[in-house]
């Protein structure tokens, strides 16, 4: 799981440019699967039979994109200036350093030295029309050279161990939710299963408006890196998950009301082969679960989520046991994907 | 390229002022094949003596400070998350930064912890996160945090440095480390000539609390005349009224840089061709020449800068052309330099 989450984390895809991630998960899924193909939207289909049909389809999803960046202008004097794709605190972003296109030219994004600022400068957060990536180019021309207006921009983060049993790397909000369909994928499953790695959730959640029309599932099982604000001064309720709890069960955010009675099959699993489990405490942000569930005439939804610290940011961090308690779940969700439908 | 190796080794080194001790250890030894004699003395800063064997010969002072800003431990939270306090730091540039821990038992690897945006209210948004609100996260469970990491352990930037397009470089503690490197590459130059001065370097320690190491460094050696290496702010495009990095040496103007040792070296540069800009500092130069200056009986200096973007953070940006064109002036005017250059107020 490690190596597999360094190589997907390793990836680059904002919105619109999921094609590094796609076409590395469908080379991994191939020898595992019964069907693979993309649509007009770069979602990726990956259909794997399993021992019996299910009574309705199942689909699994998790989303491939990213947040970062589309170069939005170039300067005459060879700064690049950027769009956001995602929702990124700008506060996150001084410092750091990011690539460019598909040759991942790095640059970073400084702000001028403590000596030259104002005490109410420091007390302002910069935005993201302030700041300028500096490759290093004084021209446009010089920039022009390896890249263009509208091309993309990821953060700068190699993968690395953290602390005890965790990972710090970017992206981790979905590669996660990806590794774990893909080594769910690379098991014998019971049932017939649809695994839909989906585009362009973190701008609108557009793929998966339309992946699961293709699929008309019965149950909709959505995996997510989630938001883990489990810090000193921040309440239990506010803290959303915490890191060490197992994956994280949604209630309802602000786009789904999570179908009870799946969660309480889910729970049950859980219960019965004690795997680790928590509840998303917080209502805020919006998945790909509020699209896949009234696709059609509607489908049942669990959102299962890896608790992950600093989501959004260049170096998010999460547990490597959590994340192996939520694939394992996960699993037990496939596998008896019929008793819940018999209830 | 030698010089980029020189200062990325030197860079990715721990050095936090009050610290700065495997830096010095391993500056010693680059500095080693350049001078007849060097070693790091008590106080922590690395020296170095390139004699010419003439008699009576007149002694320079090339200085540049070894130690970078950084922060220190000041309380391990019941959760396991570091509170700590900086020196000399933009609280701007903390949020998900990098840091390096130096722990009594190694060094311990965190990130400065940040609420996720769907969690933050939208208008604390617009104000920068206070040094009260931040906390280190390094992964481990509280007991072993506890155990591990002390109040008064010293923190730095956990960056490894790296090449931009143009020439340029960028990573932490540029700020002064890429100006004993600078050093180091005018030894090269003035070993290949015939000189009438005795060099005696200076890799300080405390330059960033206050340039206590040069202090001891220009006490202990007693030089004649003293450049005092640092970095300068280059333009960036929110500070677009500085000179542009690659412009040369910039040299000082002010009551550190007295006009006449200034001139010269503009004299100097305009000769050998040595692209170069001046910089005005009428009091405080903010770099070791303000302690250098007062040792002693008073140490005339010179202060010499290489342009820097972005100072005081783990994303500070040079220019290798700047290097070559410091070292060339540095090695013309010790050339140049003579004792009648001294005194004649009167």
């Amino acid at each position: 799981m490690k190596q597999l989450l360094k190589e997907l984390t390793a990836l680059n895809a904002v919105a619109g440019y999921e094609y590094e991630v796609i076409r590395y998960i469908a080379e991994f899924c191939k020898q595992y699967s019964d069907d693979i193909f993309t649509d007009a939207l770069n979602n990726l289909f990956v259909f794997k039979k399993g021992k019996k049909q299910p009574k309705m389809p199942i689909m699994v999803a998790a989303h491939t994109d990213e947040v970062g960046f589309y170069v939005k202008k170039i300067t005459e004097d060879g700064y690049i200036k950027l769009a956001a794709s995602g929702n990124i605190d700008a506060r996150v972003l001084p410092g750091k350093t990011l690539d460019v296109g598909t040759d991942r030219t790095r640059g970073v994004l400084g702000i001028k030295a403590i000596h030259l600022t104002r005490p109410e400068e420091r007390k302002a957060a910069p935005s993201l029309k302030d700041l300028s990536l500096d490759t290093g180019c004084m021209s446009k021309g010089a920039v022009e050279a390896f890249t263009y207006v509208g091309d993309m921009v990821c953060f700068h983060t190699p993968f690395e161990e953290f602390g005890d049993n965790m990972i710090a790397a970017k992206a981790l909000d979905d590669r996660v939710g990806c590794a774990i369909m893909m080594k769910a994928l690379a098991t014998e499953l019971e049932y017939d299963t649809w695994f839909v790695f989906t585009a362009q959730e973190e701008i609108g959640m557009r793929g998966a408006t339309v992946a699961a029309k293709r699929i008309n599932p019965g149950l909709c099982l959505v995996l997510e890196g989630t938001s883990a604000v489990d810090l000193p001064e921040c309440t239990p309720v506010k803290r959303s998950t915490f890191i060490g709890g197992g994956g994280a069960l949604s209630l309802m955010d602000g786009g789904t009301i999570y179908s009870a009675d799946a969660r309480k099959y889910a729970m049950d699993l859980a219960k019965n082969n004690d795997v680790k489990y928590q509840f998303r405490t917080s209502a805020n942000a919006v998945t790909d679960s509020s699209r896949l569930h009234v696709t059609n005439a509607g489908s049942k939804i669990i959102g299962l989520s890896v608790p992950v610290r600093y989501i959004h940011s260049p170096a998010c961090v999460a547990n490597l046991d959590d994340i192996q308690q939520t694939l394992t779940l996960a699993k037990l969700i496939i596998n008896n994907v019929e008793e819940y439908y018999n209830a | 390229m030698e010089v980029v190796n020189k200062i990325f080794e030197l860079s990715k080194l721990f050095g936090v002022s009050g610290n700065e001790f495997s830096v010095a250890k391993a500056a010693c030894e680059m500095l080693k094949p350049y001078v007849d004699e060097a070693g790091v003395d008590k106080f922590g800063n690395c020296f170095g003596v390139k004699r010419c064997n003439k008699p009576n010969a007149p002694k320079i002072l090339l200085d540049a400070h070894l130690d970078e800003i950084g922060f220190v431990v000041t309380e391990v939270t019941d959760e396991g998350f570091i509170r700590f306090l900086p020196s000399g730091v933009d609280p701007r540039m903390l949020p998900g930064a990098r840091m390096l821990i130096n722990t009594a038992t190694g060094f311990v690897k965190g990130i400065v912890s940040t609420v996720t945006p769907h969690l933050t209210d939208v208008a604390s948004m617009k104000s920068s996160i206070p040094f009260e609100k931040l906390f280190i996260d390094v992964g481990f469970a509280a007991e072993k945090v506890k155990e591990t990491i002390k109040v008064g352990d010293y923190i730095c930037y956990d960056m490894q440095p790296f090449e931009l397009k143009g020439g340029q470089i960028c990573g932490k503690s540029f700020d002064d480390r890429a100006c004993f490197v600078t050093l180091m590459q005018a030894l090269e130059l003035m070993n290949k000539e015939d000189m009438n001065v005795d060099i005696y370097i200076s890799g300080s320690t405390k330059e960033e609390i206050g340039g206590d190491g040069a202090f001891c460094r220009a006490t202990a050696d007693k030089p004649d005349f003293s450049i005092v290496v640092d970095v300068s702010h280059a333009k960036t495009s929110d500070a677009p009224d500085l000179e542009t990095i690659g412009c040369g040496p910039m040299i000082l103007y002010g009551s550190r840089s007295l006009t006449k040792y200034a001139n010269k070296a503009c004299e100097i540069a305009r000769a050998k061709k040595i692209p170069y800009v001046v910089e005005v500092s009428p009091s405080f130069s903010g770099t070791n020449a303000d302690e250098v200056q007062i040792t002693n009986l008073g140490v005339p200096c010179l202060v010499l800068s290489l342009p820097l973007k972005y100072m005081h953070t783990p994303v500070e940006v040079i220019s290798t052309s700047d290097i070559q064109n410091v070292a060339k002036l540095i090695c013309e005017y010790c050339k140049a330099f003579d004792m009648s250059m001294l005194g004649g107020a009167l």
